[in-house]
């Protein structure tokens, strides 16, 4: 049932000048992150999240969620001018993107990435809207045990699904529960796992957490390669000539309409991807480009073909709305991103789960509104500026790494005025830099730390209902038993199918056949 | 990920990451088991160490399934190329951005973050020097003024 007074109410939230701003902001920014190979939606989402605690939630919804919407979109933008994602989500552009662009067709390939885009998003986000507040009621079901099995289970398939290595992936999630118990017991305020260091009695704050393992750490990475790399001096002056210059054919609306198939399979494929904890956009961008292949073969999708570019830009795209759907309906997020909004949700005093449906409707209202409204603003400066975009791929890393880590400092500081946050956010880039040598996700760190202490409040909760006893507690009914089952046969089978390794096979499989077939035709 | 048994250094390998990370959370499992809030039972009957110790047990087992599992000898192209010198070179950014962060909020944001910001990028290959300094300049206002616009204030004498 709709509750129009609060429908009504973030109405007047989200129509203001102030939130229309801060989304246009938020677009502007994530295309260009998008744009810029070496940063991504998260690190984007990371240094914006400190800035968003003196905004109110609508305008904080709006530069998170516009700024997601844009770097998911803008990746695509360098991918087709230079072949170079600037995501790693738009890797699946470039196999017809840049032919395209090769062709003297670059304008056409932009417009149909960009109109994709926003189709798959806009829908996918309706679909979002539809099926989270269904799934919210269930969950109101549960109780303090099914709910701790629930974050048992995601964890799990987090762990399996994040990167080929399952290990890799428990270990991040383990790393995160272990963060989560630093600081104060929450019930008795007994300093614990501190190190005897006083300025951890308050735990870990998940800013300085995620500005280090994301932003921080993305960086020292960049200074890694550009150290281990003899470099070229790097000149500016040249950098901004040139802008405006792409000219060439555009995008008819009959073509356009002649893709909707790679759309609605882009649409689909998002959809389901996006929901599920782990896979991400990477994943609905290669398996929505390679079952369009398969499915329509007569279109030769791989040697130059807007419907090629239309799969794989739907299928990242559409995963932006669903991704919400586990945070919104369980408090669980599905990815980093979805973690970092809940947490902005926090920082604004709203705990992302099904209650929020009946504590906060008109939080609930303007984030949808603000995810459809999204798509409207990504559509229009996605138009006009996607020819300056591109030509933001050519700024030197050098001018932008220490850009990102003065903010990332500021955002550390700033969140609470304390300098040791500083200090915490410079140890987990660091730690950010280990994981991404070793190639350890990040993702299931963050979504881990963010649910400890929700899942070591049900699980003491449950105790104290059963007055301190464990197997009560754990298995009180059969929804718990059932769930307990699921997360040991999940592990197994995740174990044994390795789902996230074979998405990887397949999605260099076809880089492979990719680069093959521009061989073949190179000696033909 | 990478594979050639022949090239690979062991300590490169996941099998001699994972090594070095068993040793590491055996040292830091015997540390938590030498604290006594560790064992401390609350009320509630929940043991106050139960959920570090599950972390901590979990990271252990996960590196000593990398020692022996699948991928045991595969490395990445990122630890290939990594040299004790990147990392030094890492923590000396740390410590320039404390010394930046320290100073800026000590001096005048507005008088350092144009010179850390030109510093870094001269430093990191930016030439001529000019582009460095300006660029550094024009960003540091940049900045300032929207962080100022969204209301966080930045230390600075001058406004």
């Amino acid at each position: 049932m709709i509750d129009f007074d609060a429908l009504q109410q973030a109405i007047s939230m989200v129509f203001t000048f102030n939130t229309m701003l801060w989304l246009a902001i938020g677009v502007t920014i994530g295309v260009g992150v998008g744009a810029m190979p070496g940063l991504t939606a998260t690190t984007g989402v990371a240094l914006m999240l400190p800035l968003t605690f003196t905004m109110d939630q609508a305008a904080a919804l709006g530069l998170l969620i516009g700024l997601y919407k844009g770097a998911i979109y803008g990746g695509s933008i360098s991918a087709i001018s230079f072949a170079t994602p600037g995501t790693s989500e738009a890797a699946a552009t470039v196999f017809d993107g840049h032919k395209l662009m090769r062709r003297g067709k670059g304008k056409k390939a932009l417009l149909t990435a960009l109109y994709a885009s926003v189709t798959a998003d806009f829908l996918s986000d309706v679909i979002t809207i539809l099926i989270a507040p269904m799934l919210a009621l269930v969950a109101l079901q549960f109780g303090p045990s099914e709910r701790f099995w629930l974050m048992v289970l995601a964890v799990c398939l987090l762990g399996a699904l994040s990167g080929a290595h399952f290990a890799k992936g428990m270990l991040s999630a383990a790393l995160g529960l272990f963060i989560g118990t630093v600081g104060a017991d929450p019930v008795s305020s007994i300093p614990r796992n501190t190190f005897d260091l006083w300025w951890l009695a308050d735990g870990v704050h998940l800013i300085p957490l995620v500005v280090g393992i994301f932003a921080m750490g993305a960086m020292l990475e960049k200074i890694v390669e550009l150290s281990s790399v003899k470099q070229k001096a790097q000149r500016l002056g040249g950098t901004l000539k040139g802008l405006f210059s792409m000219g060439g054919e555009g995008l008819s609306f009959r073509e356009y309409l002649s893709c909707w198939k790679e759309m609605s399979i882009g649409l689909g494929v998002g959809t389901f991807v996006g929901m599920l904890p782990g896979l991400g956009s990477t994943v609905g961008a290669f398996l929505s480009y390679g079952i369009a292949k398969q499915v329509s073969p007569h279109k030769k999708i791989g040697t130059g073909k807007i419907e090629g570019v239309a799969a794989a830009e739907a299928g990242n795209n559409a995963t932006v709305g669903p991704t919400l759907v586990p945070l919104l309906a369980f408090g669980i997020p599905g990815s980093a991103v979805a973690a970092l909004l809940g947490a902005a949700l926090m920082l604004q005093g709203a705990t992302p789960g099904p209650r929020m449906f009946e504590l906060y409707p008109a939080l609930i209202y303007s984030l949808f509104l603000v995810l459809l409204l999204g798509n409207i603003f990504n559509l229009g400066i996605g138009r006009i500026f996607a020819f300056v975009y591109a030509k933001l791929g050519e700024l030197p890393a050098p001018l932008l790494v220490p850009i990102v880590m003065l903010m990332a400092v500021i955002g550390a500081y700033s969140y609470e005025n304390n300098p040791y946050d500083v200090l915490i956010m410079l140890f987990f880039g660091v730690v950010g830099l280990f994981m991404r040598t070793f190639r350890i996700p990040e993702a299931p760190l963050i979504i881990t730390f963010l649910l400890a202490p929700q899942a070591e409040e049900n699980l003491r909760r449950g105790l104290l209902i059963n007055e301190g006893d464990w197997f009560a507690t754990l298995m009180n009914s059969p929804l718990a038993i059932g769930l307990a089952i699921g997360v040991v046969l999940l592990t197994y089978i995740s174990s044994r199918l390795r789902i996230s390794e074979r998405m990887i096979e397949m999605s260099e499989e076809q880089m492979a056949e990719d680069e093959k077939d521009s061989a073949n035709r190179s000696n033909g | 990920m990478a594979s050639d048994n022949t090239k690979t250094p062991w300590v490169k390998t996941n099998r001699g990451v994972a090594t070095c990370m068993t040793i590491f959370f055996l040292v830091l499992l015997g540390y938590l088991f030498s604290q006594d809030w560790v064992y401390q039972t609350q009320r509630d009957g929940f043991r106050l160490g139960f959920f570090t110790v599950v972390a901590a047990l979990a990271m252990l087992i996960c590196s000593v399934v990398m020692i022996f599992d699948r991928f045991k000898d595969d490395t990445t192209p990122e630890i290939l190329g990594l040299r004790a010198k990147h990392w030094l070179r890492a923590l000396l950014v740390l410590v320039i951005c404390y010394a930046y962060f320290y100073l800026a909020w000590n001096i005048d944001f507005l008088i350092i973050s144009p010179i850390f910001l030109a510093f870094s990028t001269y430093m990191l290959g930016v030439r001529p020097v000019s582009s460095a300094i300006v660029s550094g300049v024009i960003v540091g206002c940049v900045i300032f003024f929207l962080f100022k616009l969204i209301g966080i204030e930045l230390p600075s004498m001058f406004f």
